[in-house]
């Protein structure tokens, strides 16, 4: 607990890192998802 | 200086947004990836970065909250003797610290001329005892505001999406004044997806903003003339939306939203920027506050440079995310248009099949 | 401007003659304000309120009834079918003041009916000076009508009316409720007009900005 208390700011770093790493993977896959989809009509 | 740095990157920020592709063409792979890093950037400093507080800002933290109470502080050790050291905080306060807790290999590191972040406490006898380390030889510190001390890192994050939620509001308004001129069905759809990321956006600031009030003001709401400004902003978005879901035909709720987007100004503007001003409250820049906010108040106490670097950054970062997100968005409604248009087309050229019955009322 | 003007006045006349007929927006927001005094009057039962919360309940009295009568005016030719004819023969100037004008009527209708009821069936319902609370009242009226004109037309084309009517209407008219209670509120405390004059001036500048942007606005929405 106490590990938690003390390095409570360390704790939140991962943690936005984390919400902002799932973020970013999930904005990727649109992206390549659309970038498929407008290949697709350009041909 | 801090104009310069904060403003630069607002205008940074929306020019990138809006110059390689635009909001409807695929942004190029460094865009993205500047996108990312400074994310990345952002999120990282804003909390490695350590607070580094003066004695007197300490003392004004551990009064206010009882003697358990302690307080980071940047000491440059002066004189180590056994057990206790004499150390000098950035306004060159001197004060003696008691180190006896600290274990044995930390105390032989606290040499003369080390600087220190130490999590400081008052002792018995007045002085100060250390009870940790927090960072040996800091190369870059945050300064401790007392009554917002740890807090005041929600600022990188709470502020920005503030500032995006207006800003998609007066981009989607221009963008229906250009719908209203020339009738291009791409501006709604520019305009649409604006408004329905800032409503994200505005929905952000609102949750960053109650949790870091329940903290810091005590509870979740308190009808700040800011919060309920915040509030009403969300409900105009909620009731643009209303709108737009209750008209079927596509020219039809382009024009009639825009329309009554541009009717919007009215209430957005007065509580955006005439009624958080005109009325007493807890946020700065509320009538009878000592600041008009600490990005705009010259006054430098408010934002020294290193905040001045991260608020910038943070600006900066949120603008890349919101126009990047913004423009998925336009994106994938264009193509779905495209499709609806080209099955219509399809249909029509298939005569035997029943001709759809048009919506009533369109 | 001359003929607009007379074309105006022409569309006023038709729509008060059909309410005359009808009745029926005079009948809805009658009986609604009897409702909502009633309701109101009946929750209080023998207490007294404070100003302050009397000054509220009078608003939203007068915010439901305007907007359930107000926000009907062109939803009423829309479901009638008339608004085609309406189209064909009207250009928007006419057809927007003509309306603008039968809006702001029945708004100083309705409020004054509300206002009148309040004070007979709630005690003590108003402490200040009458002067004030009909210069206060009128204001609100002419606010609501210019306000609630053009979010009517902007109804009339979208489906689900009745719901929308509320949801779109509490945006547009949030600065008028806000600067309405706080006057109310004063009002009831006794302060004179002298007292109110910024927001008064508040007022009167939505409205004329109101109609002006209504004004521009209609046109595009009257083209089809």
């Amino acid at each position: 607990m106490d590990f938690f208390v003390e390095n409570s700011i360390y704790v939140t770093l991962v943690i936005a890192g984390m919400i902002l790493l799932g973020l970013l993977v999930y904005l990727n896959r649109i992206e390549a998802r659309l970038r498929k989809l407008e290949g697709e009509k350009d041909q | 200086m801090k104009y310069l740095v904060v403003g630069g990157a607002l205008v940074g920020g929306i020019l990138l947004g809006f110059r390689p592709g635009g909001l409807s063409y695929p942004k190029p792979r460094w865009w993205r990836w500047l996108a990312m890093l400074s994310l990345a950037l952002l999120v990282f400093l804003s909390f490695w970065i350590p607070t580094g507080g003066t004695f007197g800002g300490a003392e004004m933290v551990i009064i206010g909250r009882g003697h358990e109470a302690a307080s980071p502080v940047l000491v440059e050790v002066i004189e180590a003797n056994e057990g206790r050291i004499t150390g000098q905080d950035e306004n060159e306060q001197k004060a003696t610290i008691d180190i006896s807790s600290l274990p044995e290999a930390t105390r032989s590191e606290l040499t003369p001329g080390t600087s220190v972040i130490l999590q400081l406490s008052k002792s018995e006898n007045g002085g100060y005892a250390a009870l940790r380390v927090i960072r040996m030889n800091p190369s870059i510190t945050l300064p401790l505001l007392p009554a917002l001390e740890e807090r005041a890192r929600n600022l990188y994050f709470h502020v920005p999406s503030a500032w995006l939620a207006q800003l998609a509001w007066f981009i989607a308004f221009a963008y229906a004044i250009l719908f209203l001129r020339k009738g291009r069905l791409e501006d709604d759809i520019k305009a649409s997806s604006t408004a329905a990321v800032g409503a994200l956006f505005c929905v952000l600031a609102t949750v960053t903003g109650s949790i870091w009030a329940k903290f810091n003001w005590g509870s979740f709401w308190n009808w700040d003339p800011r919060q309920v400004s915040i509030f009403i902003v969300l409900a105009i978005y909620g009731a643009w939306f209303a709108l737009r879901s209750a008209i079927s035909s596509s020219e039809q709720r382009a024009r009639v939203s825009s329309i009554y987007l541009v009717l919007l100004a009215l209430p957005v503007t007065f509580f955006i920027f005439v009624y958080p001003r005109i009325t007493a409250g807890l946020h700065p820049g509320a009538e009878g506050s000592p600041t008009v906010g600490p990005v705009i108040d010259p006054n430098e106490i408010w934002l020294n440079p290193t905040k001045q670097a991260l608020f910038a950054l943070g600006f900066f970062a949120f603008s890349l995310l919101f126009f990047w997100m913004v423009n998925l968005s336009v994106r994938s409604r264009m193509i779905d248009r495209k499709r609806v248009a080209s099955s219509e087309h399809r249909k029509e050229a298939m005569p035997h099949k029943a001709p759809e019955i048009e919506a009533i009322g369109g | 401007m001359g003929e607009g003007f007379i074309q105006a006045i022409a569309i006023a006349r038709k729509d008060l003659y059909s309410e005359l007929r009808t009745r029926y927006s005079l009948n809805a927001t009658g009986m609604f304000v009897a409702v909502v005094v009633t309701v109101v009057a009946f929750s209080i039962g023998p207490e007294r309120l404070n100003p302050a919360i009397t000054a509220g309940l009078l608003w939203i009295c007068l915010f439901f009834a305007s907007v359930t009568g107000l926000s009907r005016s062109f939803v009423v030719e829309q479901e009638r079918g008339t608004i085609l004819l309406l189209r064909l023969t009207a250009p928007s100037t006419p057809v927007y003041f003509g309306k603008l004008l039968v809006n702001m009527v029945l708004a100083l209708v309705a409020n004054g009916l509300i206002v009148i009821l309040f004070l007979i069936f709630i005690p003590d319902a108003y402490g200040g000076d009458s002067g004030t609370l009909l210069v206060i009242t009128f204001l609100l009226s002419m606010g609501l009508g210019a306000a609630l004109t053009i979010v009517s037309a902007i109804i009339a084309r979208a489906s689900a009316r009745s719901l929308l009517s509320t949801v779109l209407s509490f945006p547009i008219i949030l600065p008028l409720i806000i600067l309405g209670v706080d006057l109310l509120r004063r009002g009831a405390d006794g302060k004179g007009l002298e007292v109110m004059i910024e927001e008064l001036l508040l007022i009167s500048a939505y409205i004329i900005v109101a109609i002006a942007m209504s004004y521009i606005l209609f046109d595009m929405l009257w083209k089809e």
